[in-house]
């Protein structure tokens, strides 16, 4: 809460199911000398009155829910009747009114059947539910593509960090869709008991969305620093990896959008639903997308092999290079030479630790010998490294082929059609290296 | 249909409809029922807003007129049929009621 001398603000992010215990907290605060005067951007802003035994109304405008927009003529009507009724308009957040009036005026409460009252309540988050429903449903497919963790998410920050996010994000939209739900099932029991609406703790709540709200933040700071982070060592990626911010953007243009068109309910939600799966499956691409090469060049800093170290004189078709980093893995590079002749590929990793590396260097050759591949020591030719091995297909007329080198926290790997236990080809790997 | 959704009417459903016999704006309908019925039913104004939607959106009632700050509302004629039918149908509750209170305890 922060306050200075005529003002006090305290943040505010309630469901619409809070709407009583807002009430008696907004009365509590009047009693201590602060009056409501608005919520803006999660906020809630109050005023300094004298001390005051008020009573507060906390309504909820029936004609608003993620579908719809409120038409301002009519909540302007609606206003007008509270006020009509006596009730003084204080404020209002997205479908939340709140009006007050003095204890001793002893006005009719604004809503005076618990029916209706549960009905609009339904009727104002049910929309909301089943779009986090959905919301659910696509993050536990994003989960499962992205299960099980491959040694390749280590790459890029954005990577490593995905399949972390989405199950905390998930958690936190689960914990509000639950609550709503189990209000509504609740609510209605209470009707059939002839009991009243079950109203929900204010400190539980205040704690729920302030909890809810600060992980949000703190979720949406990860993905943009892990962003920024990669885009520093890949900036050809900085518009794929700026994508994703869309989503807050789409959505919010989705909101103010929604006020102006005339169209079905029915309409709104598949336009809501198409939004959302567009910008998931756009973010799966960009996932994709990011694992693909732009750059052709290799770079000065990264270890790569050319036909020319091999003595081979060809002309290449084809050549790439591409670069990826992260805080486990700060140097992963590919460079790749195409040609008619041969192909010759070079893959190097450089981890912050050399169990890092282990990790990576088994998952690499595992992938490798699922492919039917034979293992073989190359401890003999390359001295002087943790490990050495050839992998080649047995049933190729070239032997050892591919090499695998890890050296404390360094990896390398390189693919050619040469038999790289021929010392001319040793000689010419170890030289490369050491410089 | 309307009187699927409004089969049976609730006490402040009936009484603003009643009150809407007339040509009256949301304030006023209010007041009317609380004199009427001597402060024994009342209606807020949240209530009341939620009703004349819904009673408007089934075609119960209608808008009159609107002058910025005031909306008047007045039944239609299938509103006043199925007022009809409704306070026919209490009428009748009570007849029946009366019979068997008296031949039971005459």
């Amino acid at each position: 809460m922060t306050k200075n001398k005529d003002t006090k603000r305290e943040l505010f992010i309630f469901s619409t199911v809070d709407y009583f215990s807002l009430k008696e907290h907004f009365e509590d605060m009047a009693r201590k000398g602060w009056l409501i005067d608005k919520i803006k951007y999660s906020f809630a802003v109050y005023k300094k009155i004298e001390p005051s035994d008020l009573t507060f109304s906390v309504d909820i405008y029936p004609k608003i829910s993620i579908f719809e927009a409120a038409d301002k003529d009519d909540m302007k009507s609606y206003i007008n009747l509270c006020e009509d009724a006596g009730w003084i308009y204080a404020t209002s957040s997205k479908n939340l009114h709140i009006f007050y009036s003095k204890k001793e005026d002893n006005l009719i409460p604004v809503q005076t059947d618990e029916e209706i009252e549960r009905m609009v309540i339904e009727k104002s988050i049910l929309p909301e539910i089943s779009v986090m429903i959905l919301d659910v449903f696509i993050i536990l497919l994003n989960i499962k593509i992205q299960l099980p963790y491959d040694y390749e998410n280590l790459f890029t920050n954005g990577r490593l960090i995905m399949p972390f996010l989405w199950p905390l994000l998930l958690i936190n939209i689960i914990g509000s869709t639950v609550g709503n739900i189990a209000w509504i099932i609740k609510a209605k029991k209470n009707i059939k008991d002839n009991l009243p609406l079950p109203v929900t703790n204010y400190k539980r709540s205040k704690m729920i969305g302030t909890i809810s709200f600060v992980f949000s933040i703190f979720l949406i700071i990860i993905l943009i620093v892990a962003m920024i982070l990669d885009a520093t060592i890949n900036s050809n990626k900085i518009a794929l990896l700026m994508a994703p911010l869309l989503v807050p953007i789409i959505i919010y243009i989705y909101i103010k959008g929604i006020e102006t068109l005339k169209i079905s309910k029915i309409i709104k939600i598949i336009y809501l639903c198409s939004i959302i799966v567009a910008v998931f499956v756009f973010t799966i691409f960009i996932t994709l997308r990011m694992s693909s090469s732009d750059n052709e060049n290799l770079e000065p800093g990264y270890i790569g092999f050319t036909s020319e170290d091999f003595g081979a004189k060809v002309k290449l078709k084809h050549k790439y290079f591409d670069k990826e980093g992260s805080i486990l893995v700060p140097k992963y590079s590919r460079y790749g030479e195409v040609s008619s002749e041969i192909g010759l590929e070079t893959v190097s990793i450089e981890t912050r630790g050399s169990k890092i590396a282990r990790y990576i260097f088994d998952e690499m050759l595992i992938d490798e010998l699922k492919y039917n591949r034979v293992l073989r020591d190359a401890d003999n030719e390359y001295l002087g490294y943790d490990e050495a091995f050839y992998i080649e297909n047995p049933n190729a007329d070239i032997k050892n082929n591919s090499l695998f080198l890890l050296e404390g926290n360094k990896i390398l790997f390189i693919d050619t059609d040469f038999d790289l236990s021929e010392s001319k080809y040793v000689n010419i790997i170890m030289d490369k290296i050491k410089k | 249909m309307a009187r699927q959704q409004f089969q049976t009417l609730t006490e402040p459903m009936y009484y603003i409809l009643l009150a809407l016999t007339k040509e009256r704006y949301g304030y006023e309908v209010m007041q009317v029922i609380a004199e009427k019925t001597n402060n024994r039913v009342v209606v807020g104004p949240g209530t009341l807003y939620t009703l004349l939607g819904k009673f408007q959106k089934e075609g119960i009632i209608k808008q009159v007129s609107d002058d910025g700050r005031r909306k008047t509302y007045i039944l239609t004629n299938s509103g006043k049929e199925m007022l009809l039918e409704e306070y026919n149908r209490l009428k009748m509750l009570v007849k029946d009621g009366d019979n068997i209170f008296k031949s039971n305890y005459s």
